[in-house]
């Protein structure tokens, strides 16, 4: 058999490096794989091997290329890099020359979530101060949801709960997929627009990074920034942070928990609106007896300069005086009754009768009185009275005696 | 309750005083006697009279004339 001609080291290099370079598929790749053994040069290089679970190639990326790469990978990180498959004739090994370096899924996500969140900020969408309190008891609430999830499900049975009577309008919207961030933000916008939503919930049910996706778009955040009702965000669980969740005025950590938030509970209202009644009733009496005391206190403090107390001084004058009157009239009353009984019992005792009843009778003649037997004549009518009565007779002798001289 | 009054109980005591002091005949003491009587009867009369026009002024003017206490007068 014949040997072919000998080639040198170098001549066989050239030559598979010159295949290389006319295939079109390894003249432009895009490549994907886990960044391992990542590493900068002094010269500013970065050298690096890409790995999946079979196999490995080394990567080179020039210094003027790195410098267009957001974030560097650690090792282990999922990349997607594009550039050209050479060979390096030195150590006579096929490498890729990396052009561009991207971090692959959620890796990539989690930068665009970085540098989204670090623009809004930076635009005041976050701002404390911009954040809209909730209506402390809800009037319509509106709901951006999937209509057929198991979330809405848990609002209405949260409010249902809490707070029987509760008006919810729904505006149905994908919360997942490409078409998902602008037809949340339609939503958003439309029960904005209507007057008796008071408040409005922007909810989806637990998934991957991936599956909330929508929610880091600057699409919804826009619509959530420009609403002019307060938002409630609940997204995912506990732990899921979206761009939406930062944007909006208070944020759930899940649907049923933005349901509360929104709801009171009734009979807890209830509840608080009686005791507040209760106690401005009872602000309400005191201030009442208060006031009546106040009024007591100064009314009796007029009293003594009240016009009826003159009238009642004046009056007890007057009784006084009526009294003293009517003292005097009758002292006088009882002087002359003792004037007169004094005079009735002076006259009693000078009586002439007492002395007409030891035996002496008064003569009278015609009605006059004799008091000398010398004014009568033989045969005259006299009559003569005694105490007790009187008589009639005639005179029948007469004697006189001799006048006797003192 | 007028001069008249004032004047038949003078009379009255006049004729008392007459008849005390005596010195008067019979008839003349016995007419005196009956004026004072008469005197009396009258004087009582109007005393009577008038106490009852005394009390009805009173009861008209709510007072009582009964009563015989004096109101302690204030100050």
């Amino acid at each position: 058999m014949a040997f072919p001609r000998v080639l040198t080291v170098t001549q066989l290099n050239d030559y598979v490096g010159g295949l290389f370079a006319k295939d079109p598929l390894l003249r432009n790749v895009r490549l994907t794989g886990e960044v391992s053994n990542f590493r900068v040069t002094a010269s500013g290089h970065a050298y690096f091997a890409l790995k999946d679970e079979q196999s490995l190639i080394r990567c080179v990326m020039f210094r003027s290329d790195l410098a267009r790469v957001d974030r560097l990978p650690e090792d282990g990180t999922s990349v997607i890099v594009g550039g050209y498959v050479s060979l390096y004739a030195r150590d006579g090994q096929y490498q890729f020359y990396a052009k561009t370096l991207e971090l692959a899924g959620a890796g990539e996500l989690f930068l665009r979530f970085e540098r989204t969140k670090k623009k809004l900020e930076a635009l005041g969408w976050f701002d404390p101060d911009r954040k809209k309190p909730l209506p402390s008891v809800p009037g319509t609430v509106g709901v951006v949801t999937s209509a057929t999830g198991a979330v809405l499900h848990d609002i209405l049975n949260i409010a249902s709960r809490r707070f029987p009577g509760y008006d919810i309008l729904l505006a149905p919207s994908a919360v997942q997929g490409s078409e998902a961030p602008a037809e949340i933000a339609a939503a958003i916008a439309a029960l904005d627009a209507i007057d008796e939503v008071s408040v409005i919930i922007v909810a989806r049910g637990g998934g991957s990074m991936e599956d909330l996706w929508a929610f880091n778009e600057e699409t919804v955040a826009e619509a959530i920034y420009r609403c002019s009702k307060p938002v409630v965000s609940a997204v995912g669980h506990e732990t899921d942070f979206t761009i939406a969740d930062f944007v909006a005025d208070v944020r759930a950590p899940t649907p049923s928990a933005a349901a509360e938030l929104v709801w009171p509970v009734l009979t807890e209202l209830l509840d608080e609106l009686r005791a507040l009644v209760l106690q401005m009733e009872r602000a309400l009496h005191r201030t009442m007896v208060q006031k009546r005391a106040e009024l007591a206190e100064a009314y009796s403090a007029l009293l003594p300069h009240h016009p009826i107390r003159a009238v009642e001084r004046d009056m007890q004058t007057l009784d006084h005086l009526a009294a003293r009157m009517l003292s005097a009239v009758k002292g006088r009353q009882r002087l002359f009754w003792s004037e007169l009984s004094e005079c009735g019992a002076r006259l009693d005792a000078a009586s002439p009768l007492s002395t007409m009843k030891r035996g002496y009778a008064y003569v009278e003649r015609s009605g006059k009185g004799v008091t000398s037997a010398k004014e009568l004549t033989v045969g005259e009518e006299i009559a003569l009275t005694f105490f007790d009565g009187r008589a009639d007779a005639t005179v029948t002798a007469l004697e006189a005696r001799k006048e006797e001289r003192a | 309750m007028t001069q008249q009054y004032e004047a038949s109980l003078a009379r009255l005591q006049e004729i008392a005083q007459k008849l005390e002091q005596g010195g008067l005949s019979l008839e003349e003491s016995l007419k005196l006697f009956e004026e004072g009587v008469s005197l009396y009867a009258k004087c009582s009369k109007a005393l009577t009279a008038a106490e009852g026009r005394l009390r009805a002024l009173s009861k008209k003017a709510g007072l009582s004339f009964d009563a015989d206490e004096v109101p302690e007068e204030e100050e």
